[in-house]
């Protein structure tokens, strides 16, 4: 592959151009395959970038590579919302939900990277829209809690408790956050409004009628068991998800 | 910021042992989520390892019961509320560096508004502080559980304690 060169601003043009087209997309009614086009847009300038922000890493230049990282996140928002309709129109609505999210939580990412004007607060707002409008509306969620031990950091590889890295935190394009702990003692699931995986939601639950039904679609999933005395019904859901974003 | 978001309690510092005292004296001493207790199994919040981090980044002085490294059990809880690790603040500690929590509270309220920038504003924060008196013969325990905009009024109930009787 040959040299590129290109300035930060000039990046940032591009991204905003390609961002701007990929938004004429963002709606249920738009085809899946222009879609799908788009995504490929996106991921094409996303690799561009990655290339750059590998170049700025080389330079030793910790500004451009978290700009980069900014915009890099930013690009997986927008690819994360355009899955989530392809997904939903092929009736995967809890993988459109999952990708909804992620879309938020790039843009948080991206919002820690760099302060930046691209219109990551209004894209945000949108995505939250789109949440109520689309989606049936979570008030509960699974949240489960651990005791672990150890686990690395992503940025240096070392053992969490040896390293200066501070998790949630951008360095040199990349985010920190542990990974690859142990858990030792699953310590209690219980149900929360506020969880920090939104991710874990319900899937079923019973309704009056002795069913359970799916909490999407509505539509029955199976017989009831009776009704445990004192508790207004059971429900089905995630308890944890393993899944890891593009931190990198 | 209402009063509501804290409660606090009279501790028994029987454990409160000379060293103990003396490494408080020194340093902001992080210690177990049941501490003190006579349980032998104790666990520290995950969030243990990058606040201390963060806070010796910011040259406080810190440290804790036990060794932190990878044997050390943690609490992963997977909620919203960010969840600090406990801290010992001695009486000697604050004649000596009368700013000391102060300054730590900042450090953690820019930490964790910085953490949820874009999901949400002034999350909610669970942070406990036992406090024990410069002659060490009393300790109470400060309970937070609020917006993490409300972290000033925990410094506030530690001013009024030395003053007490």
């Amino acid at each position: 592959m040959s040299d590129q060169k290109a300035t930060i601003p000039q990046l940032g043009e591009e991204y905003t151009a390609t961002a701007a087209e990929a938004a004429k997309f963002g709606y249920l009614v738009r085809a899946s395959e222009l879609q799908q086009e788009q995504i490929d847009k996106l991921v094409k300038l996303k690799s561009r970038i990655k290339g750059f922000k590998y170049g700025a890493i080389k330079a030793g230049n910790e500004d451009a590579t978290n700009t980069l990282f900014h915009l890099q996140c930013g690009l997986n928002a927008q690819i994360s919302f355009l899955t989530m309709w392809i997904l939903l129109k092929k009736g995967e609505y809890y993988d459109a939900w999952d990708a909804l999210i992620d879309a938020e939580e790039y843009i948080s990412i991206a919002i820690r990277a760099a302060d930046g004007g691209v219109g990551l607060d209004d894209f945000m707002d949108r995505l939250r829209s789109v949440e109520q409008v689309v989606f049936p509306g979570y008030g509960i969620y699974s949240s489960c809690g651990a005791i672990i031990l150890g686990g690395r950091c992503t940025i240096c590889g070392k053992p969490f408790s040896e390293c200066d890295h501070i998790e949630g935190v951008v360095y040199w394009g990349q985010l920190c956050i542990r990974v690859k702990w142990e858990i030792v003692k699953l310590d209690h699931v219980a149900v929360v409004e506020e969880p920090r995986d939104r991710r874990c939601v319900v899937t079923e639950l019973t309704t009056d009628d002795g069913w359970y039904r799916d909490y999407m679609t509505w539509q029955k999933t199976k017989k009831a068991e009776d009704k445990k005395e004192g508790t207004l019904g059971s429900f089905v859901s995630r308890v944890f998800n393993a899944r890891l974003l593009e931190i990198d | 910021m209402s009063i509501e978001n804290l409660e606090i309690t009279a501790v028994a510092i029987d454990h409160l042992n000379k060293e103990i005292n003396q490494r408080a004296g020194n340093s902001i001493l992080f210690v177990p989520d049941n501490w003190p207790s006579e349980e032998k199994e104790y666990a520290y919040p995950s969030t243990v390892e990058s606040v201390t981090k963060l806070l010796k980044q910011n040259k406080v002085p810190v440290d804790s019961l036990h060794p932190i490294d990878a044997t050390t059990p943690l609490h992963d809880n997977r909620g919203l509320d960010w969840i600090a690790p406990t801290f010992l603040v001695s009486g000697l500690l604050l004649t000596q560096n009368p700013m000391v929590v102060s300054i730590v509270l900042g450090i953690v309220a820019n930490y964790v508004t910085d953490l949820f920038k874009g999901l949400k504003n002034d999350p909610k924060v669970k942070l406990n502080i036992v406090q024990t008196a410069a002659d060490g013969k009393r300790a109470q325990r400060i309970k937070y559980e609020g917006p993490v905009s409300g972290l000033p009024e925990v410094e506030k109930v530690l001013s009024a304690f030395e003053t007490k009787e």
